[in-house]
């Protein structure tokens, strides 16, 4: 909403000095404040709901966030580092944003009374991958010792011998 | 506000705080301390949503494993030049581009699914008995039992499931055991020094 003195002198300007001028000034505070509520009606509301989101109870959509939230900057840490070991930290966090949503679908404490999709079968899994997230990176620093030894950097775009 | 949602939110952020670290700071060890946070944090998300056991292998695999090695790479590899290595602001613009589209969807698809769930919740109401998943059943699991399934409270969801999914995981389990075997290895081979 624009400043009211500045809308003011549009409405005089508009239309005049004259008899009209008392009324249309009644009109103009009448909706200057109309939308000052509305605002305030608007924060409200959205405090409101931000607090009702903290103060619900946690379900599994809160994990699932979570979960996204570490995948997806596992992602960029994935795409941005040049580093080769900085690339190798970006797949923890993807493997790990993924470990969250099997352990949440898995949850007995997040679906009430065995409505669980995956009672058993998330966690068997997440374990998994964390055993081949394990192994997972004792091969992949082996292989950066080597890229290492080879070229004295860990910089990936050094090693472009293979591309054409 | 109950206690498990108060320690939600403190994990929560850490967890995001963490990630959020390596993915910002040009600095590799300072990657590494925010992917310690990060795995912490997780660990204890994963002991709020019942999975103890799971929470401990976490701590002691990813923060007490996977991070000592990768420290060990990181100095391992260490020279003052490398160690910092700065992204340029094309490549921000390229990942944020990547980034934003990727989270939208999936914060949708989560989005979907708690209302698809509060809708079936309200649907079915009927109370079984409380399952809680105990290190006990992970280790029957992976030798090949499921007293949860095949045992005598599992007589609803035996019906559901067929055979298959009720041998447990002891072919995953001797998989996995032997790939850990040919991955030690195969890595210890690649890390030789090199003779010359």
């Amino acid at each position: 909403m624009p400043d009211g003195e500045w809308n003011e002198s549009v409405w005089l300007a508009r239309y005049g000095f004259g008899v009209e001028y008392e009324q249309s000034r009644q009109i103009l505070t009448q909706e200057i404040e109309q939308s000052r509520t509305y605002e305030r009606n608007h924060w409200n509301m959205m405090a409101t709901m931000l607090l009702a989101g903290i103060l619900s109870p946690i379900t599994v959509t809160h994990y699932l966030v979570v979960g996204i939230i570490l995948f997806v900057c596992g992602i960029v840490c994935l795409v941005v580092k040049r580093n080769i070991i900085a690339m190798l930290i970006g797949v923890e966090l993807i493997l790990n944003g993924a470990n969250i949503n099997l352990v949440a679908f898995s949850s007995p404490q997040l679906f009430p009374l065995g409505t669980a999709p995956l009672l058993l079968d998330g966690q068997v899994f997440a374990l998994f991958v964390m055993i081949l997230a394990a192994a997972e990176a004792a091969v992949a620093l082996a292989i950066a010792l080597q890229f290492y030894s080879r070229f004295g950097t860990v910089d990936v775009d050094q090693g472009g011998q293979l591309s054409g | 506000m109950d206690a498990i949602a108060v320690f939600f939110w403190l994990l929560a952020a850490l967890a995001v705080a963490g990630a959020l670290l390596v993915v910002i700071t040009p600095h590799i060890v300072h990657a590494a301390v925010g992917l310690i946070l990060a795995l912490s944090a997780v660990a204890g998300l994963f002991f709020l949503a019942g999975a103890e056991f799971l929470g401990a292998m976490q701590i002691m695999i990813y923060v007490g494993g996977t991070v000592v090695l990768l420290a060990f790479g990181v100095m391992l590899t260490a020279r003052l030049t490398f160690v910092r290595m700065r992204t340029t602001a094309d490549q921000w613009v390229i990942a944020i581009l990547l980034a934003a589209p990727l989270a939208t969807i999936l914060l949708q698809s989560a989005w979907a699914y708690g209302h698809l769930k509060s809708a079936q919740l309200s649907l079915e109401t009927k109370a079984t008995k409380a399952e809680v998943v105990s290190a006990t059943d992970l280790g029957l699991a992976l030798v090949g039992v499921r007293p949860q399934v095949d045992g005598v409270n599992g007589s609803e969801r035996q019906s559901a499931l067929d055979q298959t999914t009720r041998d447990g995981y002891i072919l995953p389990f001797e998989l996995v055991s032997l790939h850990l075997v040919v991955v030690m290895v195969g890595a210890a081979y690649l890390a030789r020094r090199r003779m010359e």
